[in-house]
Parts: structure tokens; sequence; C-alpha cells
């Protein structure tokens, strides 16, 4: 059992390592969405991990939030998405280039 | 954990009114706009307006009402006999004076930003309902966030406050740049988030509670992973360090204030950075126990554990770092800036590294010296912001070459921004030099603590202060440099429109209330006093 | 301490101000409207108050003959506390008369915005007064920087073509500096707390009894920070490049009371502060400070004698006699210190004269360059004679007010360093060699510009202006005993204070420097557990 919960958590360290690599990595802002979807992902299974192995519930709670605020973020991102494409018929992340130093 | 009751949860309430009646204000907008055409929507920042104004002064009236726990190690018995702070919602919420504090600082900026979204020509044009609804939702959540018992509740609040800011940051829906700067915010807010609460799983699974300051303790004790815990430390310090844009997680800033409606840059600038500093600050406030006060369990125990963490100076060190390195590229970056709100924001970045100059110390002057900063920043941040509003209302532009001359067809309006200008700079009569001056001597006297000169403490917090004040130099050139463009060019032909005598009143009062502070900051000093009297 | 005469001290630091409130307002009816002669009225009030306050002087003006201390902010024991003696008498009198002469100088010169221009600088005169007057180290960091702003604008706004990038320099240079000082006033602060039974106080009065307490790395470290702000003021070589700049674009005004004045608050901060509070350490650093004064004197006069542009000729000049000044400060000897203090007012006199001359010529022909001017002694008779006179004064012509104070000077700092009064001589020889060139090349030869045949002769405003100057000149130079009488105190002790040998005795002499209060130093309490708040 303990050693589920320790491959859990690794198996949580390594999604959020590649989410993060990903985000910095990707070009198109969808990938960069999935890629932030992943690093919360991770996150939940983290939670739900620990929670399950102490036997304490706060761990679930997190992890219902956590799918929420993915899911709102999601929603407001995708609206922004379909806001630039249909400008710049794009949404490569180097066309995000009228504010910048 | 026992039942919780009905009657329980509305006692409880009594310590939310004011958030409660920003909900339900933030209700009747959303309700009174739907029966209001659209050109008409503008007339529900007048019910903002009512709503944050009752809040206040129900805030008011029972300000500090209950105070920080404060144990004394010295008389126990006598120190646990006192009321401290007031727990509800089974230890999800406090409420205490430092919450009274942030939730007075938060309203009253949320106040003068709708106050702003009035008279701001940006907006116009647009529906104000959704916009209303939006901005009360973000100060409703902050006010929750600095009251936050625990993780759960802070992690809520701080997901509804950023989503409330990216709508609001992308809230002129024809404006390109306005899209760009929410895509922006919302990308690196996202990761933010995640980059948190990976940190907070890691601290969940060391202390088994999401409980804030008996985690906090719980990882303080926890000596044998020290590694692992200032990691977790740094992370949820990462996700907070997001919405004070300290570097190096500031990248967002330049570009959402930018491209931001002007009033939401002065939102983001001051209210939404000050409720991320109130998150760190509810999160650090157990590590100042060691100045007195603290949280009611294993009083001793938790007493060694803090002070080890701090005295092998892992914490400090950390703050160091973060400090020196947000005011130093805060102010560098800013030099080049010739947009005025690229340029104000690059301003608060540096200015969130002189705040995190108090974390580098753990006493309650330190945290009196930042609460203290929080007062004065807002003031004049606003300020100054307000100018910049007035000055795209006339003239349509943000770039700094649009400005030139303008202090000699207005000379007031410029005498007002050089004000607020003198006090970023931190440059006497103002209050902002008096906020530095209070943030400054905390370090400098944590630098003389242990006595002499040329111990590595000395050198450790003397070095901050010399980059400090080397730094308030540099700032001085690009505060200046604004100060120049509108002075020293001679004006452009096109006339200026005078400034309407609404706007002009408002911005004396804050060059006036700047100027006072200065003159007079003991009551400010009594406001921000979180122990004794 | 009594109070007394409180409010003429009050009435002669703040009239200034109130008289900028009023020439702001003032109606603009011709050009230069009535800006120009409510600020001359309102200074030439100021003049005579400051007159009669000095003639009021005890017997023994080493007492504050006038002196007030209202508490301020009491938390942190600050007191607005302003004191007058012989030293700063003299300072003040300098100070209002440069101003009244300067507002004669810009009577024709500055036409356009003259209102701001005299709000400015009457604004400055209030800072400068209040510098000399402080004797809190808090109040007295106000005034200094309150300084600052309106020289910036002065020079920014009414300068000539390069001005910007001068305020810049000038700006960046001395708030580098000020903000040392401010560590440098917080550490004394924090250090001498718990030397203090009375509580923590920035007064000078208190501080320099106990400051001597202090472990000697500390006292070296703030004695440093304190005399880097100084010397950038004066400005003492290696520090100076900012004044050439600052002076070549100011308006005359601004040269006026820069070179006049502001330079003079770096040495009376030096005589005030840093040496009364530290004098072992200034004690033990004399050389480095000789040795810099001495290349100051010889660099200053080697690099005027080939400036082409007269304002940039007489601003090197100034750096060559501030080295004299700073020559027979740290020479610690009674006359030599006495010399100084005088060579203060002399300086003040002749090198605002020389800058009004220059501005007189410039305002007639818009250029400083010596190759357009010759033999204008001709066609301009009265200015002529003024202006050798004036000439004469810097160089040290025995019987003016230069030769006083350098005589002084020479004589005490030869008996202690005759190597760098020697080489200071050098310095009197080759000021009559630069001086005389200008003066050479401008006045006589032939008159072969046509332009220059035009030029029209001084007119009673003019001559006025330089005739008041003239007058302290000569003054000075047959009978400086009264001016002397009014410094020697303040010399006396000092040179008492840091003679050699009797170092283990200053600290209970150092009780006896600036006031007569009574000597508390030894029931302090120890210092050892001194800890910072």
């Amino acid at each position: 059992m303990e050693l589920l919960f320790q491959g859990n958590l690794v198996l949580s360290a390594i999604i959020f390592a590649i989410g993060a690599f990903g985000f910095l990595w990707k070009r198109n802002a969808i990938g960069i969405f999935l890629c932030i979807e992943l690093m919360l992902n991770a996150c939940a299974l983290a939670f739900l991990t620990l929670s399950q192995a102490m036997g304490r519930p706060e761990g679930v709670a997190v992890f219902i939030f956590i799918i929420s605020v993915a899911a709102a973020e999601a929603g407001i991102g995708l609206a922004l998405f379909i806001k630039i494409f249909n400008e710049k018929e794009t949404i490569d992340a180097d066309s995000l280039s009228m504010l910048r130093d | 954990m026992t039942d919780v009751t009905i009657g329980q949860i509305i006692d409880d309430c009594r310590l939310i009114i004011p958030e409660l009646i920003v909900l339900g204000t933030l209700c009747a907008i959303i309700i009174w706009d739907m029966f209001l055409p659209k050109e008409k929507s503008p007339r529900t920042g007048w019910l903002a307006l009512a709503g944050l104004a009752a809040a206040l002064g129900v805030l008011a009236s029972r300000f500090g009402e209950h105070s920080i726990f404060r144990f004394d190690f010295a008389d126990p018995a006598s120190s646990l006999a006192t009321a401290g702070p007031a727990y509800g919602f089974s230890r999800m919420l406090v409420s205490d004076k430092l919450s009274d504090f942030f939730k007075f600082v938060f309203l009253f900026g949320t106040l003068m930003v709708v106050i702003f979204s009035m008279r701001s020509s940006e907006l116009r044009g647009y529906r104000f309902g959704e916009y209303y609804t939006l901005l009360l939702g973000s100060v409703a959540a902050g006010s929750f966030l600095v009251s936050s018992n625990n993780f759960i509740t802070l992690v809520v609040s701080l997901e509804t406050l950023s989503l409330c800011s990216y709508v609001l940051v992308g809230y002129m829906k024809h404006d390109r740049l306005s899209a760009e700067a929410s895509l922006k915010y919302i990308l690196y807010g996202s990761v933010a988030s995640g980059v948190m609460l990976f940190g907070l799983s890691y601290l969940y699974g060391m202390a088994g509670t999401l409980d804030i300051s008996r985690s906090m303790v719980a990882v303080s004790l926890n000596e044998d992973n020290a590694l692992t815990v200032l990691m977790t430390v740094l992370l949820i310090v990462g996700g907070l360090g997001f919405k004070i844009a300290a570097v190096p997680f500031h990248f967002w800033a330049p570009d959402v204030y930018q491209g931001a409606p002007t009033p939401i840059t002065a939102f983001l600038a001051v209210v939404s950075k000050t409720m991320g500093f109130s998150a760190i600050l509810r999160v650090m406030l157990p590590l100042f126990a060691v100045a007195g006060a603290a949280v009611p369990d294993d009083i001793l125990a938790v007493r060694g554990a803090l002070v080890g963490m701090i005295e092998t100076s892992r914490l400090p060190v950390l703050f160091w770092v973060l400090s020196v390195a947000t005011m130093t590229v805060g102010n560098l970056v800013a030099l080049r800036q010739t947009n005025i709100k690229r340029l104000l924001a690059y301003s608060s970045i540096a200015h969130a590294g002189y705040i995190l100059m108090g974390l580098t110390v753990y006493n309650n002057a330190s945290l009196e010296a930042m609460l203290f900063y929080f007062f004065v920043y807002a003031f004049m941040n606003l300020g100054a912001f307000f100018v910049v509003i007035v000055l795209i209302n006339q003239t349509g532009s943000s770039e700094l070459e649009a400005y030139r001359g303008v202090a000699w067809k207005n000379p007031w309006l410029f005498i007002c921004l050089f004000i607020c200008l003198i006090s970023l700079t931190g440059l006497p009569p103002t209050a902002g030099f008096v906020g530095k001056l209070k943030l400054f001597s905390v370090v400098t006297g944590a630098a003389l603590a242990d006595g002499g000169v040329a111990t590595p403490t000395f050198w450790f917090y003397i070095s901050l202060v010399i980059i400090a004040a080397l730094n308030t130099a540099i700032s001085l050139y690009y505060y200046m440099k604004i100060a120049k463009v509108m002075v020293f060019s001679d004006p452009e032909e096109a006339a200026h429109p005078a400034v309407p005598a609404v706007d002009g009143i408002h911005l004396l009062a804050y060059a006036l209330s700047i100027l006072i502070i200065f003159l007079q900051f003991s009551p400010v000093e009594s406001m921000v006093r979180l122990f004794g009297p | 301490m009594v109070e007394n005469n409180s409010n003429l001290l009050l009435l002669v630091t703040l009239a200034p101000l109130a008289t900028s409130l009023v020439v702001i307002f003032a109606p603009r009816v011709t050009q230069a409207g009535f800006a120009r002669v409510y600020a001359l009225v309102g200074s030439i009030v100021t003049l005579l108050l400051s007159l009669g306050f000095i003639s009021g002087m005890r017997a023994d003006p080493a007492a504050y003959s006038s002196f007030m201390s209202v508490p301020w902010i009491e938390d942190w024991g600050i007191r607005f506390t302003l004191g007058l003696d012989g030293l700063s008498g003299m300072l003040v009198l300098l100070t209002n008369l440069l101003i009244v002469v300067s507002i004669l100088a810009s009577w024709t010169a500055i036409t356009d915005r003259a209102r701001e221009f005299y709000a400015c600088l009457l604004v400055l005169q209030t800072g400068i007064i209040g510098t000399f007057l402080a004797l809190d180290l808090f109040v007295f960091y106000i005034f200094w920087e309150l300084m600052l702003i309106p020289l910036y604008l002065l020079i920014g706004i009414f300068g000539s073509s390069n001005r910007i990038y001068a305020t810049m320099k000038f700006f960046l240079y001395t708030m580098a500096g000020s903000l040392l000082m401010l560590l440098g006033i917080l550490t004394l602060y924090f250090k001498t707390a718990p030397l203090l039974d009375d509580g923590a106080t920035f007064s000078i009065i208190r501080l320099v009894q106990v400051s001597s307490q202090l472990p000697i790395e500390t006292q070296t470290i703030i004695f440093f920070a304190f005399a880097i702000a100084f010397s950038i003021k004066i400005p003492l070589f290696p520090f100076h490049t900012w004044l050439p700049d600052a002076h070549t674009e100011a308006p005359t005004a601004g040269s006026i009371v820069l070179a006049g004045v502001l330079l003079k608050t770096g040495v009376y901060g030096l005589i005030r502060f840093a040496i009364p509070l530290f004098p072992a350490v200034a004690e033990a650093y004399a050389p480095l400070f000789l040795a810099l004064a001495v290349t100051a004197i010889i660099y200053g006069a080697l690099t005027a004698l080939v400036q082409e542009d007269m304002k940039r000729l007489v601003a090197y000049s100034s750096v060559s006699h501030m080295g004299f000044i700073v020559l027979g400060l740290f020479s610690f000897r009674e006359e030599a210190i006495s010399g100084a203090a005088l060579q203060m007012l002399s300086h003040g006199i002749s090198t605002g004269g020389l800058f009004y001359c220059v501005g007189l010529l410039y305002e007639r022909r818009h250029t400083r360059l010596l190759s357009e001017f010759g033999g204008l002694a001709y066609n301009m008779k009265i200015y002529a004679v003024l202006t050798v006179i004036i000439v004469l004064s810097s160089v040290g012509l025995p019987g003016l007010n230069g030769f006083v104070g350098e005589f002084l000077i020479l004589l005490g700092t030869f008996q202690v360093a005759p190597v760098a009064a020697a080489i200071a001589t050098l310095g009197v020889i080759l000021a009559a060699v630069y001086l005389l060139r200008m003066t050479q090349l401008a006045l006589f030869g032939k008159l072969d510009r046509e332009e220059n045949k035009a030029l029209t002769d001084l007119n009673a405003r003019e001559i006025s202006g330089l005739a008041a100057l003239i007058f302290f000149a000569l003054w000075i130079g047959l009978y400086p005993r009264p001016f002397l009488k009014l410094v020697e105190p303040t010399s006396r002790s000092l040179a008492e204070l840091v003679e050699p040998g009797a170092g283990e005795l200053v600290s209970d002499r150092v009780a006896s420097i600036p006031a007569n209060s009574p000597s508390q130093s030894d029931n302090r309490g120890q210092i050892d557990g001194a800890a910072g708040r």
C-alpha cells in the first residue's frame, strides 16, 4: 500500500515536471494550456494520494477545488483564444508581441 | 471534528459582515444591471460605491476588535487569558487586526478604483454591470484571502481573485492589447497557482494538515528535511510572489499593466499586489512569533523551532535574494521605459522589492513597517495612476511623449503628480519618505541588533539596506524622467482640455494626504500597531 | 535648554515659504508680473528679520541665542528643534543677502514663467535656512532634501542648453550622498539609544554627549556616511564633477545661490555634525582630508586656468576655494577653523558676485565665452570697476574679504601640516593668475567686436546688487572682528575637541561643544549589550 502511495507521488512529480517543461517549450497557446492543465492535475493527484495515505479529508476538498479552478481557467482561456484567433488567425505564443519592452 | 450547527454558522457570519455586504451589493448589481439599458449601466457604479462605503463603515466600527494572538513567554498565564483572534467556520477563517488592516486597504483601494472607472474614458461604451460585479468579487475574494486560516480557503479565494482579475484585464474586448494582456496574465497566473499547489501538496504531506498556522509550525519543526521545507516555502512564496510581481515571477506585470484598462492597472498595482502580500504575511505570521505572537498550540516547541528556522538564516537569505533581485531588476528595467503605465509597472515591482526587505527581519517593528508601507503605497500609487487616467482622458495615449509640457497647461495636475512621484521615490516631505524610513530603520536595527559592527549579521542586513538606498537613487532618475518630459519640454500646440473640477479635487486630496501623513504619521502608526495598545 | 526667540526663528525659516505661496498666486500683469516684486519684498523682509536676531545675539555666541524645540513625533523622539548660534547666524545672513541679490539678478533675465521661478527660489531659501538652523538630525535631513527639489527645477527649467544632463547628474550625486547620510543617521540613532537614559533621540545636542562612547569602528562607519554626503555637497575632490556642469547650465540666480550658499551646507554639516559627533575619527583621518583638500585646490585652480567659458572658470575656482575651507577645517587649529568659517562667508560674497558679473554679460550678449569679449572697460566703465573689485576680493587682495580667511587658514595649517600649507599657497597664486586672466581677456585689451560696442553699462538695480556685495567684501576685509567673534566659540571648541593627545578626554569635552548644556556623559550606561530596536 505504502509503495502505491510513493509511486503515485513520484508519478505526480513526473507529470508536474512534464507540464512545467512543456509550458516553457510549447509555442502554441493551446499546447501551453494543456501543459498547465497537466501541472494542475499533477497537484490534484498528489493531494488525493496524500489524503488517502493519511486518512484525512482535506486533500479531497482541495482536489475538488483544483478541478473546478482548472475548468474555470480553461473557460476564460479558451474565450480569449477564440478572440485572438479571430483577429490574427493564429494563436502562436510568439504572435503575442504587441506588448513588450 | 465536531458537527457544525446552523446557529454556529450564523454566529460566525458576524466575523465577515463587510464581505457579506460586498457580496450582497454584487448580487444587487447583477440584478439591477439586467433591467438597465446599456447606456445607463454606468449607474451601477454608484451602487458599488455605496456598498463599498458601507462595508468600510462596518469595518471601521469594529477595527482592531480582535488582536493578533500574542504569547508572552515571560508571563504565559496572563497572555493566554487575553483575547486573541476570533476563529470562525471550523477554523477556516480568522479575524484579527492584521486582516482588519488589510481589508481596510482593499476596500479603500477598490472604492477609489470604482471612482477611477467612473471617470475613465477608456471604459466608455462597455457594459458596467459585469465590470463592477467582477471588481467587487475580487475585493471579496481578497478579504477572504487575508482572513484565511486554512490553505483551502487561501487557495479558493486566491483563485477567485485571479479569475476575476483575468476577465477585468481583458475587459476592453475591442482592444487587442487588452486581450493579449489578459491571455498573458492567465497563462502566467495558472502556472503560478500550479506551482503553489504543488508546494502545498508537499506541505500537506509533511504537516498532515492544511491549517495555516499549525502546518507552518509543523514544517518548521521538521529539521530532518530542511531542504524540502525550504523548497516547499519557496514554491508557496513563488505562487504568491506572482501576485506581488516579485522577480523572477514578474514577467507578466509590465505587459498586463500596459494592456489593461488603466483603472484595472491601478487595481492590480495597489489592491491586488497588497492582497498577494497579505497572503504571504498570513502564511508567514507564525514566524513572526519570535517577537511574542504565536499560535496557541505547542507554544514552547514552536518557539524553539521558529527561532531555529530564522536563526539558521534560511528564510532571511531567501527573502534577501528575492528582495534585492526584485528591487534591482524593477528599477533598472524601469530606466528605459517610455510608456507611463509600463514604467509604473516596473516601479511597482521595485516597491515590492522594498517591502520584501521587511521579511528578512522577524519582529514586530518589521511587520508594522511593512503594513505602514502598504498604507502609504496605496495613497501614492493611486494618486499617480489617477493622474495617468486623467492624462489618458485628455490625450488618449499612455506614451510619455504625449505628455510634453503638460505641466505648463495644467500646473495643478502636474503638482499632484510630482508630489506622488517624490513620495514614490521616498523623498521628504512626503509619506513615502516615512514609509521607506521605517523599512530602512527596521533593517538597520536588525543589522545592529547583536551589538557589533562587521559581524556577518551586520553585513547581511547592512548590505541589503545599502542596496535599497542605491536603488532609491536610481529610481529617482526615472520618476524625474516623467517630470522632465512634462516640465522641461515645451508644450505642443494642441490645446489640452482643462481638468474637470471633480478630478482636480480628488487629485488634490491625494497630494494633501501624502503631505499630511508625512507631517503627522502617528495615527497611521497606531493603526498598524498589531501589538500593544 | 530654554526656548528663546522661538517665534523669530520660526518666522525667518518660514517667511520665504510663505512668500513663495504669495508669489505663485501673483497676478500676471506684465511679463514678469508682480511675482518679482513680491519676491523681492519678501526676501528683503526676511533679510531684515535675520539681521534683527543676529544683532540681538548674546555676548557669548556659542550659546544658542535663539532656540526652539517642539515635539513632533514623540514615538521616535523627534523634536522640531531649531537653534541659532554665531556660525549659523552668519550663514543665514549670507543666505538671505544672496537671495536678495539673486532676485535682483533675475529681474529682467527671467520673464517667462517668472512666478514659478521665484517660488522655487524662495522654497530653496527655506530649505537652506532650515538646514543651517536644524539641531535635530531628522529635521536637518528633511531640510537637506528640501533644498534638492527646487534647485532641480530651477536648473532644469530655467537653465541653458545642456541643462537636463546637468540636473540629472547633480540630482543623482547629491541623492546618493544623502541616502548614505540617512543610513548613517539611522545607525547613529539605534546605536546611541541604549546610551541615553531619556530615550532614543535625533537631537544633536544629546547625541554629541554620548557618541564618543560608541565603538570606534561604528564611529568610523557613521562618520564616513556623513562625510561622503557632505563632501559631495562641498564638493571635495573627487566628488566635484557635478559642480561645473550644474553651474554652467544654471541660470544666474541659481549659480549665485548654488556657489554662494549651497556648497556651504556641506562644510556646515561637517562643522556642526560630523566632526563634533566623531572627533576621534575626524582626527584620525585628517591627513586624508588635508590631502584631498590640497588636491582640490591645485586641481581646481589648474583646470580654471584653461577654461574658455567664464561660468565654468568660476565654477572650478569654487572647487579650489572650497578646498581651502576644508583644509582649514581639518587642520583643527583654532585660527584656521575661524578662517575657514570666515572664508565660507567670503567665498559666498565673492563667488556670488563673480557669477553675478558673468550673468550680467550673459544677459547682454547670450554668450559666456571669453573669446567673445574684450575691451569692455571702454564702454562699461561702472561694470568694469565693480567687476575688478569683486575679482580682487576673490583673489585675496589684502583689504578685501578673501584675504582674511585665506591668511588665517594658511597660518593655522602651517603649524600642523607645513607641506600642505605650502602647496595650498601655490593655489593662491594660481587664483590670481586665472582670475586676472579672465579680467584681462574680458575687460581690457581692444574693443574690437561690433556687438560689444553697443553694450550698455549697468543700471541702478544692477549696481545696487553688486554694491551690497562689495559693501560686505570691504567690511570683512577691513574690519573682520565682528564676524570672527561670531565664529570664534565654535572654532575654539572644535579645535579643543580634536587637539592631538586629548583623545581620552574627548567625551567630556564634547558635551560643551554645540551648547552650554550640562555634561551628563559620565553617568551613561555601558555600551555592552547595546541592541537596536
